[in-house]
Formats: structure tokens, C-alpha cells, sequence
């Protein structure tokens, strides 16, 4: 039991530092609704060209946006010592690494997701297709969290190494979003939710939900040293 | 707290052999050490001899270059982890800007296993009791320091591994710090103290440091 109770601790605490001064939660969610906003004004307002490139486009500005709180998610406790401490507790480090990032998700991407209907709206996502989207994109964003944080881990001792995570991490992301936008593609031509991309997808999701946070854990310990 | 509440740590700590290394710098060279319940060891050396980086060593961040250290029960089962019965208080405080003290201690109570309702105990034994709501960003580097004095006991472990621990600390604090090192001894504990100064309140066997310093070929 104390290890739910410790792993419940951390991922309430990553929620609570996420919303409280400074934590930075809301970055992504507002980086998301940025790149959406602007879309129109980029890519034209034609109902047809938007209609048709929008919901590839909300998993672009996904993919982008959970790039932006990525570098901070292990550097912060490498730098005050959160992390020395946290490897001397009896918890197994890839479950404290696990709830970490499962932490940082919820603070960071549920409220990227809940503004995610208003953004297909504002690309001109089909209103029937929009609810089964964004529940694509939050099995989504779950994978591209974890993944994310593999390439965190390795660059959390670097300083301003939001850089070295993205080109780290952006290949790491290439299969996720490719399945990501066909089953998204495949919904917008009135193709099923389950269809055979988006279960690639969660097949994606859950290989990187065993491994990521083995990976993590591994890179986060060659910066205590 | 009375001592018969807590249990009565007997573990033993064994360096045999240890050579420290940073980059191609040779720290300490060929360390023996062996340490009984109860045994306080003040580290001294000048800066840069190494003494974070054996307390580190011990705490399994660092990796020696050779040598071997031991942990063990005197009776009881193997330990397969540093952590299970060693505390590290490192000269960073583990403290949050934007959250509420008491909530880092429970934190960390939750973290270690240990009773919630010891937080509360635990921050008045460290004269915090006032802060208790305060958020960390706002605290003192002494207040700091003792809110990491706080969590080194309720995670109540065999041994204390500190650097530097009085050096942010008053008077006041230091008196503190000394009944602590003072009881946890008593009770078994062993303490390794990385020090510039004597540690206040108790008897400790000095080891000096920096004596091994020479530049290794790569």
C-alpha cells in the first residue's frame, strides 16, 4: 500500500506545482490554442482547405505543444536535489518515473485537451467528428507525453536544453503522429473511431507506457552522479 | 518521542579500498573506513578533497572508480538499496518555491512511508512550527536547512549522510542540530558529517581528507 500512497504523492504533487506559481501548466494548452488560432490566417479561410487539413493540423500543433513543457519536467528536481532524494526512497525510480509523467499530463495536457473542441471548431472540423478527435488526441497525447519524457530525461542536466530535447524527441514522436493524423484522417472521411491506425496507435501508446518509464529512469540517473 | 518508540537501528557501514575520481582528477585514493552503530565521523578536508563526493559515493549516486562499499544489518535481511536505511542531506535543500512546507513534508512522509500525522510533530521538534504554511520560496536558508533536518527524521533512517549540515544554521539551530546528532547516536545511528567547522554538541572522529590529490593519466 505505501507504494500507491508514495506514487499517488508524487503524481498529486506534480499536479499541484504544475498549478501553482509559476508551474507552467497552462503553457501548453495556450501554445496549442495559439498555433490554432492562427491557422486560419496562415493556411486561408476557405471552409474546404481547412476542413480538410484540420484535423492533421490539431495534431501538428499537439505534437508542438507537448514539446514546450518537456524541458523543465526533470530539470527542476535535478537542480534542488528533489531527485537524490527520490532515489533513496523504497519506490522502484520507473514507478516514481511513471507517476512523474503521468503527473505532469494531467496538469499539463487535460487542459490542452479540454480547449481542443474550440480548436477543431476554429479549423473547421466536422461537429460530429470533433468529440471522437479530441478523445483520439488524448490517447495520443498520453503516448506522446511518455515518449516525450525519455528524451527529458536525457537532456535534464543540459542548460536551455529544450533544443537538444525536441531533436531528441521529434523522431521518437514520427510513428505516433503518423498513425495519430491517419486516424484522424479516417474519422474526418467518416471512417469508424476504432479504425486499424488508431489501434496501432494505442498499441503505441501502451508499448511506450512499459518502456518509456524504464528509459527514463535510466537517463535520469546518469545526471545524479 | 521517546528513544523506545523508534526502533533501535543496527547496521554497519564498510569502505574498503575506495579510490574517488572526478573527470581525470583522483580525489581519494585507496579509503578504508568502517563505521558501528553509533559512530559519529566528521569529514574535514579543503575544498574540492572530495567529501561531497565519498558522502555521494555512499549514498550509490557516484560510482567509485575502485574500492567497494558495504552495507549491512547486523541482523536481518540483505539490503538491496542505499535508501532503505540511509538519509542524504546534501548541501541543495530540496525545497519548492511554490508550495506550503507542511505539504513538501508530507510529501516526503508519503515518499518514505512514514505516519502523516508525525509531520506536524516533526516540524515543531525543528522549530518550524510557525512556518508551517509558509511557502518554501519565502523560508530562510536556515529555515531551509532545518525543514531538511525535518525530513531526515521522519524518514528515520540508519545512517546520515550530511554535507555541510550547520553551516546555514544560528545558534539556535546549531544547538538543535547537535541534540539530534546527539539522540540519533544514541539510538544506533550512524552519522558521516562533511564539515569545515567542529559539528556542535558531539564528539566525533575526525577523518581528513585531500591528502590523496594527483592527476590521473587517461
Amino acid at each position: 500500500m505505501s507504494l500507491v500512497r508514495a506514487c499517488l504523492a508524487i503524481l498529486s504533487r506534480e499536479v499541484r506545482l504544475g498549478w501553482g506559481a509559476g508551474g507552467g501548466a497552462l503553457l501548453s494548452a495556450s501554445f496549442f490554442a495559439g498555433s490554432v488560432m492562427v491557422a486560419p490566417f496562415a493556411l486561408g479561410p476557405a471552409p474546404d482547405t481547412l476542413g480538410q487539413i484540420g484535423p492533421g493540423y490539431l495534431w501538428l500543433a499537439l505534437t508542438l505543444a507537448s514539446l514546450v513543457s518537456l524541458e523543465r519536467l526533470f530539470q527542476a528536481d535535478l537542480e534542488d536535489g528533489t531527485l537524490d532524494q527520490m532515489l533513496l526512497s523504497p519506490v522502484p525510480h520507473s514507478l516514481q518515473v511513471l507517476s512523474k509523467i503521468l503527473g505532469q499530463w494531467l496538469a499539463t495536457a487535460v487542459p490542452l485537451l479540454a480547449v481542443s473542441p474550440i480548436a477543431a471548431l476554429l479549423v473547421r472540423v466536422e461537429p460530429e467528428v470533433i468529440l471522437p478527435l479530441c478523445g483520439q488526441l488524448a490517447v495520443g497525447s498520453l503516448g506522446l507525453f511518455l515518449i516525450g519524457a525519455i528524451g527529458a530525461a536525457l537532456g535534464a542536466s543540459v542548460r536551455r536544453g529544450g533544443l537538444l530535447v525536441a531533436l531528441v524527441v521529434l523522431p521518437l514522436y514520427a510513428p505516433s503522429v503518423i498513425f495519430g493524423a491517419s486516424a484522424a484522417a479516417a474519422l474526418a472521411s467518416g471512417g469508424d473511431f476504432f479504425s486499424q491506425p488508431f489501434l496501432f496507435l494505442c498499441a503505441l501508446v501502451l508499448a511506450a507506457l512499459a518502456f518509456a518509464p524504464v528509459a527514463a529512469a535510466a537517463a535520469v540517473r546518469l545526471h545524479v552522479d | 518521542m521517546t528513544a523506545t518508540q523508534l526502533a533501535n537501528h543496527d547496521v554497519r557501514l564498510q569502505i574498503s579500498g575506495v579510490a574517488l575520481q572526478r573527470g581525470f582528477r583522483r580525489l581519494v585514493a585507496d579509503f578504508d573506513l568502517t563505521c558501528e552503530p553509533g559512530d559519529i565521523i566528521a569529514l574535514q578536508g579543503p575544498n574540492g578533497s572530495g567529501k561531497t563526493t565519498l558522502l555521494r559515493a555512499i549514498a550509490g549516486f557516484h560510482t567509485p572508480a575502485a574500492g567497494r562499499i558495504t552495507l549491512s544489518r547486523l541482523q536481518g535481511p540483505a539490503i538491496e538499496e542505499p535508501g532503505e536505511i540511509l538519509s542524504f542531506l546534501g548541501h541543495q535543500d530540496p525545497i519548492k518555491a511554490g508550495e506550503k512546507l507542511i505539504d513538501q513534508l508530507r510529501f516526503w512522509a508519503d515518499l518514505c512511508g512514514a505516519r502523516r500525522d508525525r509531520v506536524a510533530e516533526t516540524l515543531a521538534r525543528v522549530g518550524l512550527s510557525k512556518q508551517a504554511d509558509l511557502q518554501g520560496g519565502v523560508l530562510s536558508a536556515g529555515q531551509r536547512k532545518r525543514a531538511a533536518l525535518a525530513r531526515l527524521l521522519l524518514e528515520n533512517r540508519a545512517i546520515w549522510l550530511l554535507d555541510e549540515p550547520a553551516s546555514p544554521l544560528d545558534q539556535e539551530g546549531r544547538a538543535l542540530l547537535g541534540a539530534l546528532l546527539d539522540q540519533h547516536a544514541r539510538q544506533g545511528g550512524i552519522i558521516l558529517a562533511a564539515v569545515h567547522d567542529p559539528l556542535p554538541g558531539v564528539s566525533a572522529r575526525i577523518l581528513t581528507l585531500g591528502t590523496a590529490e594527483s592527476a590521473v593519466a587517461a
